[in-house]
């Protein structure tokens, strides 16, 4: 495993949550470039991170919003 | 019927077009859909008595959410008192987290079309409330880490190094999961 492979390993989160500064991003990029190891393994994080979220992306239900849209022509 | 202000039909827009991430985040805190709808309710209430406090333009989500936040912890505070760390955590926290991401399940496209929704909340359950907080403020409404730090008072180190164990912890119980089923089906 490279340096380059441990900064990825050290980076990937940040990278995934959008708070990596703009270097950190190309040099990140860059050894995916070259890395099909971190390529994969980012890319799986990646996908693993998109999959939990848009499960977790539920909505209120209607009930409840007529409640508070009651409540407020109430007050 | 009275006519409502500029101001107050801004707030309530904003309270409305907030509601589904209110709603999630109500219900990882109490974990039920009675309570979540509770507690929405009273923060919809709470906020109310200070419209006037608030500012068009600003992060009103951050601060509905904040309101949610010190109602959960006045009331349930001492319903999770027992809340712990669950083993997960503890157990991702001692190692090194680099490389507790490093394994991925096997196939892996199998894995992740085959995760539910269910898988995903059972995982969030395990997590301790500190940690579940963050995965829902960062992952799943989009809040920067520095904005996820002013709202639970935390250090930005902190959110990340919760968020980066949070999500390890996470991997590691569906990865788990997935593997044992798979044993299972084998069996």
């Amino acid at each position: 495993m490279s340096p380059e492979c441990i900064f990825v390993l050290d980076h990937y989160n940040d990278y995934i949550s959008g708070e990596l500064v703009p270097e950190k991003v190309i040099r990140v990029e860059n050894h995916l470039k070259s890395c099909p190891n971190c390529e994969r393994f980012l890319g799986r994080a990646s996908k693993l991170h998109g999959r939990t979220v848009g499960l977790l992306r539920t909505s209120a239900p209607q009930a409840l919003k007529s409640s508070i849209s009651s409540l407020f022509d109430k007050a | 019927m009275n006519k409502k202000s500029e101001k107050r039909l801004a707030f309530e827009g904003e309270v409305m077009a907030n509601l589904d991430s209110m709603y999630r985040y109500a219900w990882h805190l109490v974990r039920n859909n009675e309570d979540a709808g509770d507690l929405v309710q009273e923060t919809c209430a709470r906020s109310l008595k200070a419209a006037e406090q608030f500012k068009q333009g600003t992060n009103a989500r951050a601060w509905l959410f904040a309101i949610m936040r010190n109602i959960f912890f006045n009331q349930h505070r001492a319903k999770s008192r027992g809340e712990v760390p669950s083993d997960w955590t503890d157990q991702v926290e001692s190692g090194d987290q680099r490389f507790t991401g490093s394994v991925w399940p096997q196939p892996f496209e199998l894995f992740l079309r085959g995760m539910m929704r269910e898988d995903i909340e059972k995982a969030m359950a395990r997590l301790s409330i500190d940690f579940r907080s963050v995965v829902l403020l960062c992952d799943v409404e989009g809040f920067s880490y520095a904005e996820t730090a002013k709202l639970l008072e935390i250090p930005v180190g902190t959110v990340r190094s919760r968020l980066h164990r949070a999500r390890a912890s996470m991997q590691s119980m569906l990865s788990q999961w997935f593997n044992e089923g798979l044993e299972a089906n084998e069996s």
